[in-house]
């Protein structure tokens, strides 16, 4: 089984300030892989350096077996990044959004073609938003909206999918569609590592858990159970970052190459 | 070494860091020619548009880069040409030091 991610003593963080201080991890091929952990511990900050979005201190990171810094191959990597709000009042409908997920396979001067019509309707279909391919993303819920984030990330036909607290301030009805989605995704042989806050209706898909905690990975294997105020239902899983500008679903918008459906 | 004098270095440090990873530097060189949006770089990149968002507010966080929004997207570009000189000088050199 050929390995994913492959993190060796990793050590990361901001100006000045260590998040991650020794986070050894492997993910192989195939893999459902949650990384739990209290707020601030590193949940994310692990998924960003793997990412290359946070500068590696110390350590190794390998994507797909070769070394992070020589790493080209990005449009094999689906990434949903926490979510930072509502639509930015771009007019997009849910199909450009979706079709954007296509442009870093298409490369420039190429314009949609079948596969990219066909990848897109396959996406909306899979988290059971087909019939509303045409109508406004600032019309969705909340949920819909990060449904159709994780259609783009699958129309781009990837062989890692990343998300990042995917399931944070959506509706369970959107938890149950995209969950739905992941499963169809690995049983293609797709691997994925999330952050999660709390397991719900992922957990029957998730095959490890590694918990973050003082810098390392504390804990790694079957998830633990839900447990203390975190797992009630009614608690509000959004932890937006103060200081990111509040881009949403629309930073990108469409041209004329995107309306690929 | 005055205290001003090492904050100036640790802006430099700052900017350095920004620039550390192959992706931004090649968005930096990307924008050295010009104005783009980021589905220019999605494509010319060849990278998830997530994944150059994540990038670009990497490289605007460091002051390297600004956005303006222009009708439906954000239009991207250097804050000055010297950053665009900085890593040019380093592709060029690290080409060099190769041969």
């Amino acid at each position: 089984m050929s390995t994913v991610v492959e993190v060796r003593h990793a050590a990361a963080g901001y100006d000045g300030r260590e998040v991650l201080s020794d986070v050894s991890l492997s993910v192989a091929a195939g893999d459902v892989v949650a990384v739990l952990g209290a707020n601030g511990s590193g949940k994310s900050t692990l998924i960003r350096t793997v990412l290359g979005l946070v500068p590696l201190r110390r350590g190794e990171i390998e994507l797909f077996g070769t070394p992070q810094r020589r790493f080209r191959h990005w449009e094999r990597i689906g990434y949903v990044p926490q979510r930072l709000g509502a639509g930015s009042g771009v007019p997009a409908t849910v199909g450009e959004v979706v079709a954007s997920g296509r442009l870093a396979r298409r490369g420039i001067f190429r314009f949609p073609g079948a596969a990219d019509k066909t990848a897109v309707r396959e996406a909306l279909a899979g988290v059971g938003l087909l019939d509303r391919i045409g109508d406004p993303v600032a019309t969705l819920s909340g949920g819909q909206q990060q449904r159709t984030l994780i259609a783009r990330a699958l129309a781009g036909k990837p062989d890692l999918l990343v998300l990042d607290e995917p399931n944070a301030g959506v509706d369970a009805a959107s938890q149950e569609a995209f969950a739905a989605a992941l499963t169809r995704f690995t049983a293609a042989g797709g691997t994925i590592m999330l952050v999660l806050h709390e397991l719900g209706p992922l957990r029957p898909l998730i095959g490890r858990g590694v918990v973050v905690h003082g810098g390392r990975i504390a804990h790694e294997g079957t998830p633990p159970e839900p447990a203390g105020h975190h797992a009630e239902p009614g608690h509000d899983h959004v932890h937006p970052h103060a200081d990111e500008v509040q881009a949403g679903i629309c930073e990108w918008a469409p041209t004329e190459q995107t309306k690929a459906y | 070494m005055t205290t001003i004098g090492y904050e100036a270095y640790e802006s430099a440090g700052a900017l350095l860091r920004a620039l550390s990873a192959p992706i931004r530097v090649a968005i930096v060189t990307e924008l050295g020619a010009g104005e783009r949006c980021v589905h220019d770089l999605v494509e010319k990149l060849g990278a998830p548009q997530p994944l150059v968002s994540q990038h670009l507010r990497v490289l605007r966080g460091a002051g390297v880069v600004r956005g303006v929004r222009q009708g439906r997207e954000i239009a991207y570009s250097l804050v000055d040409e010297h950053v665009a000189h900085i890593v040019a000088d380093a592709v060029s050199h690290a080409r060099e030091s190769r041969q």
